[in-house]
């Protein structure tokens, strides 16, 4: 009984061991999903599925142009312990293509394959590119979408450097040298196509040419400067540091690039009034800090002075014009910072006009454009005068620094030029229609010069410079031509 | 004689099994469990939709498992953070410096519906960080909403807890799955205040306490987050294509908020098939109430994935919706059950939030 007892036990403990069956492995790739498209470059999520452990010796992405994979293009991303996402990254596709991305992994020997799954690369788009307007070396950021690394951007025909690509969407470049346009097209490259943006690309401009120095290697300051139809007058002035003062007017032809002397009937001095045809007042130091006032009014004809009766009133650095042929004297000393003068050349009269509404000296910018006068006040805000309802409204404000005063302004037909303060380089070209500013190229030489005449002449600017008086060593007056265009 | 031998043998083995016995208790070592450090995770919570703007996104690292002490759940700052569509489009958030690892969309921002988004980020360290492409559905307009005044008793309390329950009705589109998700606005309540009957705290300058009446204000308008209380989630699997009317928020009453006029927008959105699983994942685990049939805690994956390293885990879920909103004003008699007024004896601007100026659009 004992031994039938056992042989049961026995037996029920082998039936209990013999039901233990190996499962087979299932492992399976997945391609999961397409996380990303641009225009050359595709990202896909893949997944190893197992119950089992597994290693693969190469596992990623075959991507292809034809739905058969006939010879893809491999993403191998090597070998692969066990299960898990796994993503894979294509570059340098064709834009604008139709691929089929699967993913795989060789198992054992086995290649295994998740499913296809269809997808486009992206068009390269344009949008927007800002600033429209700089100068060569500064930066601008271009707006698009699917602009991958290696897109190539043109100003013109010069290529520019790319200095960073965000996202593919955002392109911070380097603005190349200009080649002789100042308005360019902007064009940006993906492989075979080419894009260009509508909105033209415009160059900082103006251009500089030094033409020459003043006669004599002569520095003079709080001189007199004009021109008429014989050219351009820069004259009666003091000499640096006291040296007396500069006797007559030196001439300068702009069709001949020459200077002569011009003799001036009256006595030299300084802060005196300038226009075309008139010329006066200012004065004499005769002692430190004393300064003997001239009334003596002189009208000017070419290259030669009539003495008209004298000024009713002093008048020392006081700022002259001329609007529908009358002269206007305002401002400075003598006729009294608010205050302007009206000579009537018919009747030999003067009038005086409404108080202004800013303080006027010839320390100021200003300009003539259509009969109507314009001045930079101190506040940067430009102020037009009516002379005809002797009238004052402002009109614009100025967008640069005034430094330390004595700025040049110029108009060449819609445009007025304003700028080049005493210790600032900056130059604007302001459009007297749309109101619209823009910087202009800075002036070279010596950064602590000064105005000391400036001219008009076929559509360009002609600027004597002098280094300020305090400015020692062997440095004449340099005269510059500036062309608002010019690159 | 034999037996006389065998007893004292026999005490003897006892002995020497008490002693035997002894010596495994004596000899307990404390057993130190060995605790991975816990990874400060990044976290990812933001939704895109198709209303107004701004839409934010929010990145922290998550605190680690253990004392309050080890870690704080920290912003993640100076990152870049941008939203990219299907066709390429990239709109840059820009973080809120206010308010760190809060990175905003621009003004004028909205989700389009039909077109898929990724959020991508790279953070401060190099890491890049992407999330699945979230489609952008369209939803059914709030038709109307309802209210229900709801109680819920508090142990040892005699004052239940109680509140509004507001029920979207929706006429559920029959060509589409829609998975639906609300969410509140900021409420704007009528907020009264006794400043008659203001009491200075004693101090050197008011020793006792007398009540000093202060001249204003009593009404005030109060702007205030509630939050949704729960997580508010349907799918149509029940009601495709049928109007029907679903719990989808709650405000709680906390005795300031209805003693007049409340006023919020419910917004309800379309999310994507995976978000609702997300969301429905976060509600489970979010009402665990220790019931034996509470399903067990666990880290939700969401949707964002490294770039370098995909199994990293990154929790929360990038979001796109599309949303409509509805807005209304509950008025006190619209509730069957209120709490006691609450008392705030003093001026109503001291409370946050509140203005005497009711907001420009309060038109209840």
């Amino acid at each position: 009984m004992r031994k039938i007892l056992s042989l049961s036990i026995f037996l029920m403990l082998l039936a209990g061991w013999s039901c233990t069956q190996e499962g087979d492995a299932t492992t399976v790739v997945a391609t999961e999903e397409v996380i990303f498209v641009s225009g050359d470059k595709v990202r896909v999520l893949g997944r190893l599925i197992t119950d089992q452990p597994v290693t693969t010796t190469d596992h990623g992405f075959q991507i292809s142009t034809a739905e058969n994979f006939p010879s893809p293009i491999i993403v191998s991303l090597g070998v692969k312990e066990g299960p898990g996402r796994f993503i894979g990254e294509a570059e340098g596709l064709d834009i604008n293509q139709i691929y089929y991305v699967r993913a795989f992994a060789s198992v054992g020997g086995v290649d295994l394959y998740g499913e296809s799954i269809e997808v486009k690369t992206l068009n390269p788009i344009i949008e927007s590119y800002g600033p429209t307007f700089s100068k060569p070396g500064a930066e601008i950021i271009i707006q698009g979408r699917n602009l991958p690394l290696g897109t190539k951007v043109f100003f013109g025909t010069q290529e520019a450097t790319i200095l960073e690509n965000q996202f593919e969407s955002r392109l911070r470049v380097r603005i190349p040298a200009a080649s002789t346009d100042p308005i360019v097209k902007v064009r940006v490259q993906v492989q075979n196509k080419i894009l260009e943006f509508s909105q033209n690309f415009e160059y900082q401009s103006g251009k500089y040419t030094l033409l020459g120095q003043f006669p004599e290697g002569q520095r003079i300051y709080d001189n007199v400067f004009f021109q008429n139809q014989s050219g351009f007058f820069v004259g009666i002035g003091s000499l640096r540091l006291g040296a007396g003062y500069y006797q007559g007017f030196q001439r300068f032809d702009p069709q001949s690039n020459a200077w002569s002397a011009v003799n001036f009937p009256g006595e030299s001095r300084e802060g005196a009034f300038a226009t075309s045809n008139y010329l006066g007042g200012g004065a004499i130091e005769v002692s430190r800090d004393v300064f003997e006032l001239k009334r003596d009014f002189w009208r000017i004809d070419g290259s030669t002075f009539t003495r008209l009766p004298d000024l009713p009133t002093n008048s020392f650095n006081s700022l002259a014009f001329e609007l529908n042929g009358a002269l206007f004297l305002a401002g400075g000393s003598g006729i009294g910072t608010r205050s302007i003068r009206k000579y009537n050349p018919t009747a030999q009269t003067w009038s005086t006009q409404a108080p202004t509404p800013i303080d006027i000296n010839n320390g100021l910018a200003w300009f003539v454009f259509e009969n109507k006068a314009y001045f930079v006040a101190s506040d940067s805000r430009i102020w037009e005068y009516q002379p005809t309802n002797d009238s004052w409204r402002i009109f614009s404000s100025y967008p640069g620094s005034q430094g330390n005063g004595y700025g040049l302004a110029q108009v060449i037909g819609e445009k007025v030029y304003i700028g080049l303060y005493r210790r600032t380089e900056q130059f604007f070209e302001l459009d007297l229609r749309s109101l619209v500013w823009k910087a202009k190229n800075s002036v070279p030489g010596l950064p602590q010069s000064i105005n000391t005449g400036y001219f008009t002449f076929n559509g360009q600017i002609y600027i004597l410079r002098a280094p300020e008086e305090s400015i020692a060593g062997v440095l004449p007056m340099e005269l510059y031509r500036f062309d608002p265009n010019g690159i | 004689m034999g037996n006389i031998h065998l007893l004292p043998k026999r005490i003897m083995f006892k002995r020497l099994i008490y002693i035997l016995l002894l010596l495994p208790v004596a000899c307990i070592d404390p057993f130190k469990v060995a605790i991975p450090e816990g990874q400060q995770l990044l976290t990812i919570e933001g939704i895109i939709h198709t209303g107004a703007g701004p839409h934010t996104i929010i990145l922290t690292r998550s605190a680690t498992y253990g004392s309050v002490f080890e870690a704080l759940i920290r912003p993640v700052s100076g990152a870049t953070v941008v939203i990219r569509d299907n066709e390429g489009r990239i709109t840059f958030l820009e973080e809120d410096q206010n308010s760190r690892g809060n990175y905003t969309t621009p003004t004028g921002f909205r989700a389009e519906i039909g077109k898929s988004y990724t959020l991508q980020i790279q953070t401060v360290e190099g890491k890049v960080y992407t999330s699945l492409p979230e489609r952008v559905e369209s939803v059914p307009q709030i038709e109307n909403i309802t209210l229900k005044t709801v109680t819920v008793p508090v142990e040892g309390e005699t004052n239940p807890r109680s509140g509004v329950q507001l029920i979207s009705e929706i006429n559920d589109p029959a060509d589409q799955k829609n998975f639906y998700f609300w969410r509140l606005s900021p409420v704007v309540h009528v907020l009264e205040a006794r400043p008659d009957l203001f009491t200075p705290r004693p101090s050197p300058e008011f020793p006792d306490r007398i009540v000093f009446p202060k001249p204003c204000c009593a009404i005030c308008y109060r702007t205030e987050i509630t939050g949704n209380q729960s997580v508010f989630i349907a799918q149509d699997d029940n009601f495709n294509g049928l109007t029907t009317r679903i719990p989808a928020a709650f405000i709680e009453d906390n005795g300031l908020r209805f003693v007049s006029k409340l006023r919020v927008d419910l917004k309800q959105y379309a999310v994507s098939q995976e978000a609702y699983r997300f969301l429905r994942l976060v509600k489970q685990q979010a009402e665990i109430n220790g019931s034996i049939f509470d399903p067990p805690p666990a880290t939700i994956r969401g949707n964002m994935i490294n770039l370098e390293n995909p199994d990293e885990v990154v929790l929360g879920y990038f979001m796109a919706a599309g949303e409509s909103s509805r807005r209304i004003y509950i008025d006190k008699s619209d509730l069957t059950f209120r709490q006691n007024n609450g008392l705030i004896p003093d001026d109503c601007r001291t409370v946050s939030g509140a203005s005497v100026d009711p907001p420009l659009d309060w038109i209840p």
